[in-house]
């Protein structure tokens, strides 16, 4: 299901908020420093009362997240923030085969039926690929990828 | 006279051609890789020219740097991801493009582009150094951050639909980029608890972040890959006689673009970045049809390929001459230079002229290897890019950003961050706030900071600082400039409508 909103008035109250909170933490920051996002935020704050304004006068409406699957959009999401935290706990390997094997598997689901020894045969492939990727950057250039509890 | 046919004749030997077109292969894939910038391609390499002679170790980083300016092209065209900040614009046009199956006349076109903004930026640099030198000594903290209110005013092209979304995400992408210790002040801001983000939003990593999630995000909903599979036809046979021809035949576009990267380049701290960008825009203002940027046209991608380009020997310019890096490459060019006692100045071009025209010469010969090498490699990774099932594109592509961002500063924050933007980016394209100027707001941020605090520290005896902005004759062209390129959207509408008033007439008599 789909909603059609004012993406102006969305937008605007967005800008907002987001200068608020910036608005706010800027107290107690000494002159030179706050100098220039002082100038920033109350420019900040009249584009977006403007877009507010230009919301009620000639709005632009849209159906938000209306196209493709909004499921898929989640899970891929997840999956990337998932990746991310479990880098850092088992390490950047294991965690990377894992993370793409269960990515790719997932999304392959939406075009087609994947069967065990495929997926075991997928599972290769990226651990293949993760492997040279990691090789390259660890060897070749010095970059020491985070280890974890694992590698 | 003289001096330029030696150096030019002692650049045919076999490992000379060797690194030139070894460098630019191994720039190209570089820049290809979201996340490798020039600069760190160069710095990888540094350690190898430790053990060779001056010109071979020069002719090798100039041909890294130039492959990889150019390799960026190849990401926004083909991932809609910007390989390096210099190729922006270049996925504005290149992407859509690549979508509608025209990928091989993109990457015809960008290779073409590249190697003609390479050679007039050599070009440039052999004639112009001195004058050139001395306009970017002019450039003071008001000029600066006039230069940066420019850009942000490009904004208005950048933004689709709305000028004042793309204002407010300009706006972001500033405030953005003040997130960490302050360049003047040195106080810490908007860190919101979080002491990780002392070191600031770095731009490459919310680059990254702001074009690649949205558009993996984008694949794993509609459930395929981006490009259009289209078969090598025989349409595809003869596109770079093709592409040259239609290159070639828009003279007025690629001046332009050309003049843009080497002013850009003269002014430390610009860029590609800032110059890509720059070129794009005032395409799209000069063209006679504006409505098709953004839509896949030649245009805008030739602009931004050829500016980019042109920095390469552009920023050498400030270097060779002051000792001043334009760009972050050529930090580690100096670094050479330095390293085998060579100092920047006149010396440089007189004493150890030989060498110093033979590195600018050899920049011009690795433009032209981007030819044959761009257009072997480009295939290839479009044949790659192609082949690839979406359901191992969306997480391949995932790996590499997630590398790539690692990599610049070896750290996991920064992988965090890229991610987070890259989410709050969909969120906010769905509401109309595109991706575009919330990243050159961030590169322009940090730019007009630095130049409004120092002019009003300058202005501190005066009873009005803010009119140091004001000043200098230079500013006031600047802003003028400003003005016209913010008023722009509303003069070309009351063109139009004064046009269309005045033919309807003709039509009536």
């Amino acid at each position: 299901m789909t909603r059609n909103v004012n993406t102006d008035v969305v937008g605007g109250l967005i800008g907002l908020a987001v200068t608020a909170i910036f608005w706010f933490s800027l107290k107690g920051i000494g002159r030179l420093s706050s100098m220039f996002p002082n100038a920033l935020l109350l420019i900040m704050a009249a584009i977006s009362a403007a877009i507010i304004i230009k919301g009620f006068i000639q709005p632009e409406r849209r159906d938000l997240f209306a196209e493709g699957d909004r499921p898929r959009v989640v899970v891929t999401a997840c999956t990337l923030f998932s990746w991310l935290f479990a880098i850092s706990w088992i390490g950047f390997y294991v965690a990377s085969v894992a993370a793409f094997s269960f990515l790719a598997y997932y999304l392959a689901r939406a075009r087609r039926r994947v069967g065990i020894l495929t997926f075991v045969g997928w599972v290769l492939i990226i651990a293949g690929e993760v492997g040279i990727l990691y090789l390259i950057f660890t060897r070749f250039l010095y970059v020491p990828l985070p280890q974890g509890i694992l590698f | 006279m003289e001096l330029l046919q030696k150096a030019f004749f002692q650049l045919f030997h076999p490992i000379v051609v060797l690194l030139i077109f070894g460098g630019v292969t191994a720039g190209l894939f570089a820049g290809a890789m979201p996340g490798l910038t020039a600069a760190m391609a160069l710095a990888v390499l540094l350690p190898f020219t430790f053990t060779m002679t001056p010109l071979h170790g020069l002719v090798a980083l100039g041909a890294v740097y130039m492959g990889a300016i150019y390799g960026g092209a190849f990401a926004a065209i083909l991932i809609n991801t910007p390989g390096t900040p210099s190729s922006i614009a270049t996925a504005f046009e290149g992407y859509p493009m690549a979508r509608s199956g025209r990928a091989i006349e993109a990457i015809s076109a960008a290779t073409i582009a590249s190697a003609i903004g390479g050679l007039v930026g050599v070009g440039f640099l052999l004639v112009l150094s001195p004058p050139l030198a001395q306009l970017s000594l002019r450039f003071g903290p008001a000029e600066y951050f006039w230069v940066a209110m420019l850009g942000l005013t490009l904004i208005a092209s950048l933004a689709e639909g709305s000028l004042l979304k793309g204002l407010l995400g300009g706006s972001m992408g500033m405030l953005l980029g003040t997130i960490g210790v302050s360049p003047i002040g040195g106080e810490t801001r908007f860190t919101f608890g979080f002491p990780v983000l002392q070191g600031g939003v770095e731009m490459i990593v919310a680059l990254i972040g702001l074009f690649v999630i949205p558009e993996l995000f984008s694949m794993a909903a509609h459930g395929k890959a981006a490009l259009a599979e289209v078969t090598m036809s025989s349409r595809e046979r003869g596109t770079f006689v093709r592409m040259l021809k239609t290159v070639l035949s828009m003279p007025g576009n690629l001046i332009r673009s050309c003049l843009i990267g080497e002013i850009v380049a003269i002014i430390p701290g610009a860029g590609g970045s800032i110059a890509n960008l720059v070129a794009y825009n005032e395409a799209k203002r000069a063209s006679r049809h504006p409505e098709r940027f953004g839509k896949g046209t030649l245009e805008g991608l030739v602009a931004s390929e050829s500016s980019n380009n042109v920095t390469v020997a552009g920023s050498m310019v400030p270097l060779l001459t002051l000792g001043v890096p334009g760009a972050p490459p050529d930090a580690v060019i100096l670094g050479v230079l330095l390293l085998h006692g060579l100092r920047p100045g006149l010396e440089l071009f007189t004493t150890s002229g030989l060498l110093t025209y033979g590195f600018i010469i050899s920049m011009g010969l690795a433009a032209l290897a981007m030819m044959p090498v761009g257009m072997l490699g480009g295939r290839l990774i479009y044949k790659v890019i192609l082949k690839t099932p979406y359901y191992f594109l969306v997480p391949t592509i995932a790996l590499v950003t997630i590398l790539g961002t690692f990599a610049l500063r070896n750290s996991i924050t920064d992988v965090g961050i890229m991610l987070v933007l890259g989410t709050v980016g969909y969120l906010l394209k769905e509401v109309g706030i595109a991706s575009a100027p919330i990243v050159l707001g961030l590169i322009l941020g940090v730019i007009g900071e630095v130049g409004f605090v120092q002019s009003m520290l300058r202005g501190a005896a005066s009873p009005y600082p803010i009119v140091k902005l004001f000043e200098n004759p230079l500013s006031k062209v600047l802003i003028a400039l400003t003005l016209v390129s913010a008023g722009w959207p509303y003069i070309s509408i009351w063109v139009k409508r004064w046009r269309a008033r005045g033919s309807a007439q003709g039509g009536d008599v």
